[in-house]
């Protein structure tokens, strides 16, 4: 070799120590960002033909697929977790304050110590305020946990907003990167944005990512609808609102195939479009159907009868009656709706105009029909009628099968069953969450610990640049010493 | 061998430092409240064992207050009829020898009168301004005053009665002429049927027949509080009444002397009347005392059960707070330390 070659060879290893030197300062840009994966350089130190050095970045496709589909199980999980908490904070603090079954408990009490004394009217104010109490909460749940549905409504619909905008910004990094790497340009920092892309969909709706030749990718939801393949594909949401109660939303849409929601074709199985449409069509229904049975049951354990011998007058809604109800509904057939329009007989509420005493005298539901009448001789003492309703809630009847909870239960059973199918819920739905989120973290931290910057590596690799730039350069000195000698020689 | 990325190094600790300090504040809680911190959480559906728990125990509370007010009134009761018996005896013993005196009308009718006006008041009795022996009615005294105006009607009665049976008022002077038979005769027929079956509600009594029920504990169902429509009663008023209203009228002693006797014969009838409704109430104050006792026990059990599920140790906890803490100043300590640790510190 000649000298010539040597100092070439200098000077190569020079310039590539500049690029590493590049290189370990965009390592060092990049440490703190979470998307950025640590570069590499293909050093061509022995390499005769001169030419740009080639740029490689950390990465590892398995790891980054599990932490993808970790992410989606983690996000769908959480949705589901928050929503059913948001469910149970209706119902009160630890002591379940607002809880059916808490209020039921408190009327049926105070409907006791009214007939302890039923001439005492403050003893009656206050068990028909209990009764309101029980109303109000039931009527208010039933309405927040309806408005709750139709927030996911809307929410699904920003979604899909939010996933075409993320998939167009994909649509146009991967145009960038496979035009790019056909040109043999450095892509790498490009790969990273579209990760990043691509884990923000990932936390939308479950997808699976396909790697295809000149770093192409093609998109799939994770039950196999394609939403990506060299373009995007149109994702839509057509809401079903306002939702009544039991009524199931739209369709959450993928390329014109259902995903989510009724009769999904391929339903995706994780991601917060998965979390949302299991709320809206699950957990809320149900707490929705539970509330309705409760406020059906309540209304007939307290109904009233023709009390007459041999009276043929039908049994009517008593204290507890809904708006619009024509008459007393059906036994054991849930009533959808009901609970939003749970109400206390106006006949027997002084603050209506009504008459306390009738909670004593019984007939609350026809004021003026003496048939449905208990106290006929009018006594001031009269507890029959009191003692019955304070046992009202513990009498057994029939319950809608299709609430899940059993075919004859007594209102009080009934509703704490439905406090402890919440809990139930919640418990899972809250394990799931946590485990769900520790497999993200796992999975996260083991493809950052393979694709991350340690700043000792690259310093260390900065020391060895430092050494063989000052060694590069001496043997320039040396070549040139040697140059100088020679030339003098031929003088 | 390649080296962990820094920025995993940096948040290994700071990640731990807020699962900590998440659970650091529901331990505190639980400490102050000495309650687990979300209970819910954690029995998921056996909650509802604590629900029916907890509505059971409210349920023993009310039935535990309701029974205090209730043997109360059944203590007060219970005392104003010893009373009663207790005045019905003293008249027995009283007017057997009473009956041969000279003054035997003034005594006897003096006695009677008396002893109405206390049994009056006596069955007017209220327990905290409760009537207990108005049975279901409880906006009037249980029995009317027969020497006021509400006894008028009464009076009215018996005079109708008197009437009918011989033509003439108590009060005319033809009465003089009836014997001792004769009044007896009266006494029992139509004077007795004025304290019987409705008519005492119409002209003595202003209670309902019936008296109060309420569950004393659950599913026991028991008389809460009495009525003065018992016979013991009736036939007590019967004898004073006839007594107190006829001594001042125009019978003669000797005809009034078989008033005495058809008197102080349902005197003593009365009395065993008495006896009855006395065991009755005793009865239903012992199945209250019964019934607390059996409430208390249950009190026991259920808050046991429900401490079970619910509470804390406050020791555990106090444990875990500090051990908590402890790994908090370690997680500090470590970030701060780790922070120092660079590559580039030794450069």
């Amino acid at each position: 070799m000649s000298l010539s070659g040597v100092l070439n060879t200098a000077r190569f290893a020079l310039d590539s120590a500049a690029a590493q030197t590049a290189l370990v300062s965009r390592n060092i840009a990049g440490a703190d960002d979470a998307s950025y994966s640590r570069k590499i350089v293909e050093s061509r130190a022995y390499s005769t033909e001169y030419g740009s050095p080639q740029i490689r970045r950390a990465e590892n496709p398995a790891l980054f697929a599990r932490a993808t589909e970790a992410r989606s199980e983690s996000a769908s999980a959480g949705i589901i977790k928050d929503g059913l908490t948001r469910i149970r904070s209706l119902f009160g603090g630890d002591d379940r304050e607002n809880a059916p079954s808490t209020l039921i408990s408190t009327m049926q009490t105070a409907l006791r110590t009214a007939a302890s004394d039923p001439s005492d009217r403050v003893l009656a104010g206050r068990a028909l305020d209990a009764a309101s109490a029980l109303a109000n909460s039931i009527r208010n749940n039933a309405a927040a946990i309806s408005g709750q549905r139709n927030d996911i409504e809307a929410r699904l619909g920003q979604e899909a907003d939010k996933l075409n905008t993320s998939l167009a910004s994909f649509e146009s990094l991967n145009n960038k990167i496979v035009g790019g790497t056909r040109l043999g340009q450095d892509t790498t920092d490009l790969r990273d944005q579209r990760d990043e892309v691509l884990r923000n969909i990932s936390n939308v709706i479950g997808v699976k990512a396909f790697a295809r030749t000149d770093n192409d990718i093609v998109l799939q939801t994770d039950s196999g609808v394609l939403m990506f393949e060299t373009r995007a594909r149109p994702i839509s949401f057509q809401p079903n609102s306002p939702l009544q109660a039991g009524q199931l939303g739209g369709r959450f849409m993928v390329d014109g195939v259902a995903v989510a929601g009724q009769n999904a074709v391929m339903p995706t199985s994780s991601g917060i479009v998965h979390g949302l449409i299991k709320l809206r069509d699950g957990a809320t229904v149900e707490a929705e159907a539970k509330l309705d049975e409760t406020a059906r049951m309540l209304i007939s354990a307290f109904r009233e009868k023709d009390k007459t011998t041999g009276g043929t007058k039908p049994d009517i809604a008593g204290l507890f009656a809904a708006d619009g109800l024509a008459s007393l509904p059906p036994n054991g057939v849930r009533v959808p709706g009901i609970a939003q329009r749970l109400t206390i007989a106006a006949s027997v509420d002084p603050a209506k105009g009504g008459n306390l005493n009738l909670l004593r005298d019984g007939g609350i539901g026809a004021p003026g029909d003496p048939a449905y009448r208990s106290n006929l001789s009018n006594l001031s003492g009269f507890t029959a009628q009191l003692n019955q309703l304070a046992q009202a809630t513990d009498q057994f009847m029939p319950v809608d099968a299709g609430v899940g909870l059993g075919t004859s239960r007594s209102v009080s059973d009934f509703s704490a069953s439905a406090f402890g199918a919440l809990e139930e819920e919640r418990r899972s739905a809250s394990d799931r969450a946590e485990f769900s989120s520790i497999v993200l973290e796992r999975s996260t931290k083991s493809l950052a610990s393979e694709t991350g910057v340690s700043l000792d590596a690259e310093m260390a690799r900065l020391l060895e640049l430092e050494r063989s730039y000052s060694a590069s350069a001496k043997i320039m000195t040396v070549v040139s010493s040697m140059y100088d000698a020679l030339f003098s020689a031929v003088r | 061998m390649q080296l962990l990325p820094t920025r995993l190094v940096n948040a290994g600790p700071i990640e731990a430092l807020g699962r900590m300090q998440a659970d650091l504040a529901l331990r505190q809680k639980e400490l102050s409240t000495g309650r687990k911190a979300d209970a819910g959480l954690e029995a998921g559906s056996e909650i509802r064992r604590n629900i029916a728990l907890n509505s059971s125990l409210n349920e023993i509370e009310a039935f535990q207050r309701q029974n205090g007010t209730v043997s109360a009134r059944l203590g007060g009761a219970q005392l104003a009829l010893g009373s009663i018996a207790e005045a019905a005896a003293n008249f027995l013993s009283n007017g057997i020898p009473a009956r041969e005196a000279q003054n035997a009308r003034f005594l006897m009718g003096q006695a009677a009168g008396n002893a109405l006006t206390d049994m009056n008041r006596l069955l007017n009795t209220k327990v905290g301004g409760f009537p207990v022996f108005g049975g279901q009615n409880l906006d009037a005294n249980p029995m009317k005053d027969f020497n006021s105006a509400e006894g008028a009607p009464a009076k009215a009665a018996i005079d109708a009665a008197f009437q009918n049976q011989f033509g003439f008022l108590p009060d005319n002077a033809q009465a003089a002429n009836l014997n001792a038979a004769d009044l007896k005769t009266f006494f029992d027929g139509p004077f007795s049927a004025l304290f019987d079956g409705p008519n005492w509600g119409t002209l003595w009594s202003n209670a309902s027949p019936s008296a109060m029920k309420a569950e004393i504990s659950p599913g026991v169902t028991a008389e809460t509080s009495s009525t003065s429509h018992s016979q013991g009663l009736r036939d007590l008023a019967k004898g004073y009444v006839a007594l107190s209203y006829f001594s001042d009228k125009t019978v003669s002693d000797p005809a009034f002397k078989g008033l005495i006797d058809a008197s102080l014969g349902s005197t003593s009838v009365a009395r065993s009347g008495l006896t009855y409704e006395q065991a009755k109430l005793g009865l239903a104050e012992e199945r209250i005392s019964t019934a607390n006792t059996r409430l208390g026990d249950m009190e026991t059990v259920f808050s046991r059960s429900l401490n079970d599920l619910e509470a804390t140790d406050p020791f555990d906890v106090a444990a875990r707070i500090n051990t908590l803490l402890t790994g908090i100043e370690a997680s500090y300590a470590m970030t701060a330390r780790l922070q120092r640790l660079s590559l580039i510190n030794f450069l």
